[in-house]
């Protein structure tokens, strides 16, 4: 259809290595097929068990392995498959789609979970100066934070759950990344970028409609729960 | 996967290039009767009947809510983003020339015309008419948007636009005469 709308062929290549995450998610790194080019912000389609599942990339586009963020949920029949692979397994997937790309601006990040796998490929891309909301349910949910606190101007993990953000640090937001925007965020034009749950993203969409009026918004929601 | 989400409650909407819009803005007005009208081409090939030329007409029907699903991307990028650059150029004077060949075929198989035809007859051939108003009322709406919002990407799709709704008032007149079913001339 058009440069980057329609993914078209599948891809076949081998594992390389699994990287845990949490006990809820991991990094899957495929050797990088020859020729495979992509921008940071795009996915992919797995096919396995019969069935498909979009994954996003986290890797940039001239590191030498291509890494998916999986979610992981142990009774999910996709998940626990990628997550029983080993090095030289192969994996079929299908060429890079998708229009979640960074555009120039005052970049706002806003995640939940696995949601902030997109922005790992940005920040991985040289991308910075960015605010990154990044929701979790725990701080060890808080993925790639490392990478994040290096990279964005302003980092904030936001932990839903008030008793485990007090027994966190305190540089830690108690609240979930909605009421960071509500809250928190300072009134002003921004290019927001959501990607998560559903209902995070509907719930940020009308933050922003009503608080951050003229700015632009990306989404990129997920609500498959079924691994 | 859940279709609602919620976010257009409050009567807004977002375009593919971020922007949030209100729902009766021109620009969304007119995207919105791009995918009218792509709507309507598919009630057009679940009506077509089994005659001569079937799959070849269901394959140009297809072809065409190809190209509006890219003018609809086109119409949802606001005039001045650079975002129009992530969509392939729109190849309007190619698509043009298709349908044009396509027209010229078509009317090789038909009767001359010496007066207004009353829309109707077999129901492809209706729905075709039907799709044929609901274009020119896109052209009237892609041209409305131009001129209140600017940008050169609406204009590239208008002369496309023009030559589709030619395209279904020939497939109408074609239609009704591969199934044998009379036109009615509207005399005045």
């Amino acid at each position: 259809m058009d440069k980057y709308g329609q993914s078209s062929g599948a891809c076949e290549t081998v594992v390389a290595a699994k990287r845990w995450l949490s006990d809820r998610a991991f990094e899957l790194e495929l050797v990088k097929p020859a020729g495979f080019d992509f921008l940071p912000g795009q996915k992919v389609e797995v096919y396995i068990a019969g069935t498909t599942r979009e994954y996003t990339i986290v890797s940039a586009p001239g590191d030498k392995h291509l890494s998916l963020c999986i979610r992981y949920l142990a009774k999910g029949k996709v998940s626990s498959r990628l997550a029983a692979l080993r090095a030289g397994d192969v994996v079929v997937f299908s060429a890079p789609y998708g229009y979640f790309l960074h555009r120039p601006g005052r970049s706002v990040f806003v995640a939940t979970g696995t949601g902030v796998a997109p922005y790992v490929s940005f920040a991985r891309s040289g991308i910075r100066d960015f605010i990154l909301l990044h929701g979790a349910a725990a701080a060890s949910e808080l993925y790639y934070r490392p990478l994040f606190e290096k990279t964005a101007a302003c980092y904030v993990g936001c932990l839903s759950r008030l008793e485990e953000a007090a027994a966190a640090e305190s540089t830690l937001y108690a609240g979930r990344v909605t009421d960071y925007l509500l809250q928190e965020l300072v009134p002003g034009q921004y290019t927001f970028y959501l990607c998560g749950n559903g209902k995070m993203v509907a719930e940020a969409m009308k933050i922003i409609d009503d608080r951050f009026q003229r700015s632009r918004i990306f989404t990129e929601s997920f609500f498959n729960d079924n691994g | 996967m859940k279709i609602y989400t919620g976010t257009g409650d409050k009567g807004r909407t977002s375009l593919f290039s971020g922007e949030r819009l209100k729902k009766n803005a021109s620009r969304v007005s007119a995207y919105g009767t791009i995918d009218e009208l792509c709507s309507f081409v598919g009630v057009v090939i679940a009506a077509l009947p089994q005659c001569d030329g079937r799959q070849e007409l269901v394959s140009t029907l297809e072809e065409i809510q190809a190209v509006l699903f890219k003018v609809g991307a086109i119409l949802a990028t606001s005039a001045s983003s650079p975002d129009i650059g992530l969509l392939q150029p729109f190849a309007g004077e190619e698509a043009t020339a298709g349908l044009e060949s396509r027209i010229d075929a078509m009317e090789a198989e038909l009767e001359e015309l010496h007066s207004f035809i009353l829309p109707g007859g077999h129901p492809a051939a209706a729905w075709a008419q039907v799709s044929r108003a609901v274009c020119r009322r896109a052209e009237r709406d892609i041209l409305t948007c131009v001129e209140t919002e600017g940008g050169h990407h609406g204009e590239a799709v208008l002369g496309y636009i023009n030559r589709l709704s030619d395209y279904f008032f020939v497939l109408g007149r074609y239609l009704n005469t591969m199934t044998g079913t009379a036109e009615k001339h509207w005399h005045g």
